[in-house]
């Protein structure tokens, strides 16, 4: 816990907080406009092409990719700045000169990355779908209901859509330090989300699954290559 | 006297470039060796392995008498400012130094050892620093935890005249308290105001090793031509 409590202490807060409440607005923002497409187009309900935006399992899918594509990115950033930046900058030579496990630090770090994008994406999202909840109450343009405990269903796609970045973040880390660069570890991450994104809201309805899925194959490939991570961490020179 | 530092015909090649070759020295508590060398010759690379950064590809470096191979519980006893200091630049000095303290899991002093290095007054953000008070703050670091052994390596760049005085005399009071400083520069002058015992590295190997106040009475004037002559890889 102490080395978590320290390396975010080497994170300046004010540029994540800001850059957390850009995407949430943005993403908000994006999540309102897709509940007014329908009277935009003044298309019945259930046309082939919009039905995304007719229900709210559809909206979730969009919010969700969105929300998953930004802070994918997001985790990468962080994860270039704490991992690749310190492991393949000049204060490298600091951090492995001190008496404790490479593997510690190295977890640490990790751990930092993992949580603060976990939580971020998943307050964004949830946020994001409650916002919008709001706004076709106030303006009465209530999309579908198309799935049981939708509330419910939400706060487990937020989790799983935090789960899905911060593990985005770790994979982006590692492809940033084997190639020992930060910006290698942020367009990582963007190819990720290039790759993926558009799976989330593949099938609306069975959304949960869907990242569920995605969650399992995301988590097994962020294991085997954290353990490289770790791996080249311990045996590294500088 | 106690040896601090034994450095064993050590060995380390980067692929065809066989960078220390047999490379031995020791240094006792209190003592300040000053390490010579030319651009490339290994001094850092040597500090490099006694720190556990690079792996020995032969030979044996013992620090307070525990191998360097058998792990890092060493470190805790060991200083090090190596090439330029590297800092988190939107913490305060006082900030930073707390950190290193709990990454080493030892207590230290350190509004004494700003004070020391003559930072006592600084509250800004490191990042507003200028390149020789982040000098001196690499050297608060290294010194705040009261090591055995202290490495330097070219701890003098960018400071000023009254900062390589304080630097100077700051070394001289660690070596007093019994540090055992591994000092390296290519400054031959700086040496001689510092270094008890200086070892000129060329070609891979601690080519001499000299008092520095026999060879200052020897050679005079001429001493550091004289360094230099060794530092070429002369012999005569």
């Amino acid at each position: 816990m102490m080395y978590y409590q320290l390396e975010k202490q080497k994170l300046r807060p004010a540029p994540y907080r800001g850059g957390v409440l850009g995407i949430y607005l943005s993403v908000q923002f994006m999540g309102i406009f897709f509940l007014f497409i329908p009277r935009l187009e003044e298309l019945p309900p259930g046309q082939v092409g919009d039905v995304m935006f007719y229900t709210w399992s559809g909206l979730l899918g969009l919010t969700t990719a969105l929300c998953f594509s930004c802070f994918s990115v997001f985790a990468a950033i962080l994860a270039a700045k704490l991992v690749v930046g310190e492991y393949c900058g000049n204060g490298a030579g600091v951090l492995l000169s001190y008496p404790v496990a490479r593997r510690r630090i190295l977890g640490a770090k990790c751990a930092v990355c993992c949580t603060m994008t976990l939580s971020a994406a998943a307050l964004c999202n949830g946020m994001t779908m409650g916002g919008m909840y709001l706004v076709s109450r106030l303006f009465q343009t209530p999309p579908q209901v198309d799935i049981t405990c939708f509330p419910l269903v939400v706060v487990l796609v937020s989790l799983l859509a935090g789960v899905l970045s911060a593990v985005a973040g770790l994979l982006a880390a590692v492809v940033g330090w084997k190639k020992r660069s930060p910006v290698a570890a942020v367009v990582g991450a963007l190819l990720l989300v290039c790759c993926t994104a558009n799976g989330i809201p593949f099938a609306p309805r069975h959304i949960l699954w869907v990242m569920l899925g995605m969650a399992c194959v995301f988590l097994l490939a962020a294991t085997l290559l954290y353990r490289v991570l770790v791996r080249g961490i311990e045996g590294m020179e500088v | 006297m106690e040896t601090i530092l034994k450095v064993n015909g050590v060995e380390k090649h980067y692929g065809p470039v066989q960078v220390l070759r047999q490379c031995s020295l020791e240094i006792q508590a209190g003592e300040i060796y000053g390490l010579l060398g030319v651009n490339g010759a290994g001094k850092t690379t040597l500090m490099k392995l006694i720190l556990g950064l690079q792996k020995l590809d032969g030979g044996s470096i013992f620090v307070l008498g525990q191998e360097v191979r058998d792990g890092t519980a060493y470190l805790a006893q060991v200083g090090s400012v190596i090439e330029t200091p590297s800092f988190y630049e939107h913490l305060t000095a006082q900030e930073l130094l707390a950190m290193h303290l709990a990454y080493l899991g030892r207590a230290g002093d350190i509004a004494g050892t700003l004070q020391r290095v003559g930072l006592g007054e600084e509250r800004r953000p490191i990042r507003q620093f200028s390149l020789g008070m982040k000098q001196r703050l690499g050297l608060a670091r290294a010194i705040l935890h009261r090591p055995r052994l202290l490495l330097l390596d070219e701890p003098l760049n960018g400071l000023d005249p009254v900062g390589i005085l304080d630097m100077r005399t700051v070394l001289g009071e660690l070596a007093e308290e019994g540090t055992a400083i591994l000092l390296s520069s290519h400054i031959v002058g700086e040496l001689r105001h510092s270094a008890g015992r200086i070892g000129v590295l060329a070609g891979g190997v601690i080519r001499q090793e000299f008092s520095t106040a026999e060879k200052i009475a020897e050679y005079g004037d001429g001493f550091e031509d004289y360094v230099v002559g060794r530092m070429r890889g002369e012999t005569t």
